[in-house]
């Protein structure tokens, strides 16, 4: 048994490294990641070279379900409360709708293609109803994509909030033929308001529960995050064996917690990166794991059928619909149409007709696995390319290294920067940065030499600033300390423009300058509430109005307002 | 394009002694009036002052580029000068500027002349062209480096 012990240790061990050095090469190719640990788990399970034969479906249950919740208490955990602004309701839409739609027309599909119920067939369409968001999110941060926060912060959120919808429609489908009842259309309202009602209230109930006791425990730092871990655990556990939808709850906790000031909210963050990481590798290579490739080749055919059904004809509808109301220009459709990664979701949601003993539950496993392989395979390879196609993608945001640390009591912060040699810093003298990022300079470190007298001081290469200063100044500084300064110029105007405008000028300035053609009631728009009405006032960075002889671009933003535009000269 | 069509060696100037960006473009309004018969000095400096107030024309590293509609002119009339010294200029690198082009463009045409307007700054833009302009010490040599 100590044996066996250690050499399971090992292979464990040996797997995880593997997995992520395959993240070095997945980097390189361009391949989704995830994909890459998929298949490291078949080539270590029976039909590979590792012939390590894991068949325990219940082991893959409970691991997968553990996995999942923490990889979605870690969504929650990151999600921004600032994307609410322009993406609540499209990614409410698209989870909740958008996975009803994709699941219909995917259960249609498997209709004609499988010799199954229209029940079954549905039971399938449920099970592929999800995205990933670690799926899609670790794609776009290798390939160095800056979206449009309209679109990354909706897809974010969309795949953070959409398993509990998908997971909901399987369970109720399971249950409803496991019953054979007939009077399945108001049991599944009925489950469908218990199953989201439960998970909102203990959601939010367990969110703010957390939130306060970690505010007012004290206990050793290293034991924040684990608290954190522990109770969201328990709100996953606690709902579900109360009839809720336990991600859901636990995505809300995550998301009230991760928006929270709470002691030590950065280690507790980076702490469930890091398990959400650990998670995620162990729960794509135990699905491959489980899988038998070879027995894949009986149901490929139909399946490929499927797969292009999901992800050529009911996602793009789904997004179509759950997008309407929104105004979405139509490469962010399409875009977002595109990224309907499948993950991990549809695979662990293929065991609950296994384990609740269904006709064809191998079939339903082998499915699921089939589909998320070729989603991974096409849609993972591009997204990258097409993002780029599409021109959807803007400038990367200025980002220097520095040292942020609140200050008690006060509602400011100090900053440490070092002025790189070509930073825009360089040769200013001190109370001109001051003034240009409104904030207070407290010292200067040069030569390993604090200095305090900052008056007639000018800044020099690898001078390193301590600045006192509110939270929204902290755009100006980075661009002040950016290294590059010439290259960030240039990209810079090449998308925003070579000049830029007040947002608070007039758009009949702006006319008597360019002579733009402008409707009736625009004369008398400041810049930024033209850009406000055409975007129906959720503007983003990039968004761009285009003119006869020019086009106006929107270049910051804080807080919801636009702070600087940029104008563009039209070519052609 | 090609900018001898609408800058003239009479149109260059280079190291100008003013110090305020008011100075500046008040310099620029009245070498372009000299060309521009039917348009005064005040209403050039009006149309670039107009320009102005939207947001500075500075486009970084050290180069300007105010421009303005003339409703009047005939044709498109350009001015470069450089400045003895830097001069503010809220540019949007914050840093001061010495290289000045100014472009008026006839209202009719408004949209072909704002393109000159790109292509001059593609050009400033190149390292080698920004840094003759800088050296230059007579208007020639200004002419000269940026027509080549």
């Amino acid at each position: 048994m100590i044996e066996l012990t250690n050499i399971l240790i090992l292979i464990a061990a040996v797997l995880l490294i593997l997995c992520i050095f395959a993240s070095i090469l997945s980097h390189k190719f361009g391949a989704p990641l995830l994909l890459a640990f998929l298949v490291l788990g078949m080539l270590a399970g029976e039909d590979g070279p590792g012939g390590i034969a894991f068949n325990s479906f219940d082991l893959a249950f409970l691991f997968g379900n553990l996995a999942l919740a923490v990889i979605i208490f870690d969504g929650g955990l990151g999600t921004d409360k600032k994307s609410f602004r322009v993406s609540l309701g499209p990614a409410l839409s698209l989870s909740t709708l958008g996975v009803f739609v994709t699941s219909a027309v995917t259960g249609l599909a498997a209709f004609y293609v499988f010799e199954l119920s229209i029940t079954e067939s549905f039971l399938i369409g449920a099970i592929v109803g999800s995205t990933d968001a670690a799926a899609v999110f670790g794609l776009l941060k290798t390939a160095k994509l800056r979206l449009k926060e309209r679109t990354s912060s909706t897809l974010e959120m969309e795949s953070g909030t959409n398993d509990p919808m998908a997971i909901f429609l399987t369970i109720a489908l399971v249950e409803i033929m496991s019953a054979a009842d007939d009077s399945a259309g108001l049991a599944f309202i009925f489950k469908f308001i218990q199953q989201m009602g439960l998970g909102l209230v203990i959601g939010f109930a367990g969110g703010y529960l957390l939130k306060t006791t970690s505010t007012k425990m004290v206990v050793p730092s290293s034991l924040y995050p684990l608290f954190a871990l522990a109770g969201a655990l328990g709100i996953f556990g606690l709902t579900n064996i109360w009839g809720g939808s336990g991600f859901l709850a636990i995505y809300i906790a995550g998301a009230i917690l991760g928006n929270s000031k709470v002691p030590y909210i950065d280690d507790i963050q980076k702490f469930h990166d890091g398990i959400a990481w650990l998670s995620q590798i162990g729960m794509f290579v135990m699905l491959g794991l489980l899988v038998t490739p070879s027995s894949l080749l009986d149901i490929a055919v139909p399946a490929l059928i499927l797969s292009a059904v999901l992800i050529f004809i009911a996602r793009p509808l789904a997004v179509l619909l759950s997008l309407a109301p929104f105004h979405f220009p139509w490469r962010e459709k399409v875009f977002i149409s595109w990224c309907g990664l499948r993950g991990a979701v549809p695979i662990i949601l293929a065991l609950f007709p296994l384990l609740a003993g269904l006709e064809h539950s191998i079939m339903y496993f082998e499915v699921a696995f089939f589909v998320v392989f070729m989603s991974l395979l096409v849609q993972g390879w591009t997204i990258a390319p097409l993002a780029r196609w599409l021109n959807i993608e803007i400038p990367p945001s200025y980002d220097p290294k520095h040292v942020e640390m609140q200050l008690p009591g006060i509602e400011r912060t100090l900053y440490i920067y070092q002025a790189m040699g070509d930073c825009l810093a360089v040769g200013r003298i001190v109370p001109l940065l001051n003034e240009q990022c409104q904030s207070q300079a407290v010292g200067l470190i040069r030569d390993n030499k604090l200095l305090t007298d900052l008056l007639d001081e000018r800044v020099q290469e690898n001078d390193q600033l301590l600045f006192v200063a509110g939270e929204g100044n902290v755009v100006q500084m980075n661009k002040l300390f950016s290294g590059h300064k010439d290259e960030s110029l240039k990209i810079e105007s090449l998308f925003y423009g070579i000049f830029e405008i007040s947002p608070e000028s007039l758009m009949q300035d702006l006319q008597s300058v360019y002579g733009i053609e402008l409707n009736e009631g625009e004369l008398e728009l400041t810049v930024a509430g033209f850009l406000r009405k055409k975007f129906h006032n959720k503007p983003v960075v990039g968004d761009m109005f285009r003119f006869d002889t020019i086009t106006v671009i929107v270049k910051t933003m804080q807080d919801g307002e636009i702070t600087g535009v940029g104008v563009k000269i039209n070519e052609g | 394009m090609d900018i001898k069509s609408f800058l003239t060696p009479d149109c260059t100037e280079c190291a100008v002694p003013v110090s305020s960006k008011k100075r500046l473009i008040e310099h620029v309004s009245q070498i372009a009036a000299q060309h521009v018969s039917n348009l005064t000095e005040q209403e050039i400096l009006d149309a670039l002052l107009n320009r102005e107030r939207v947001g500075s024309t500075g486009i970084g590293n050290g180069i300007a580029l105010p421009h303005g509609r003339l409703p009047n002119a005939g044709q498109p009339v350009a001015v470069l000068v450089t400045t003895e010294s830097p001069i503010e200029f809220d540019a949007i690198d914050n840093q001061p500027v010495n290289v000045f082009f100014a472009l008026l463009v006839p209202d009719g045409e408004c949209n072909a002349h704002l393109k000159s307007l790109a292509a001059v700054a593609q050009k400033l833009s190149d390292k080698q062209t920004i840094k003759k302009i800088r050296c230059a010490e007579t208007n020639q040599e200004l002419y000269n480096a940026i027509t080549e």
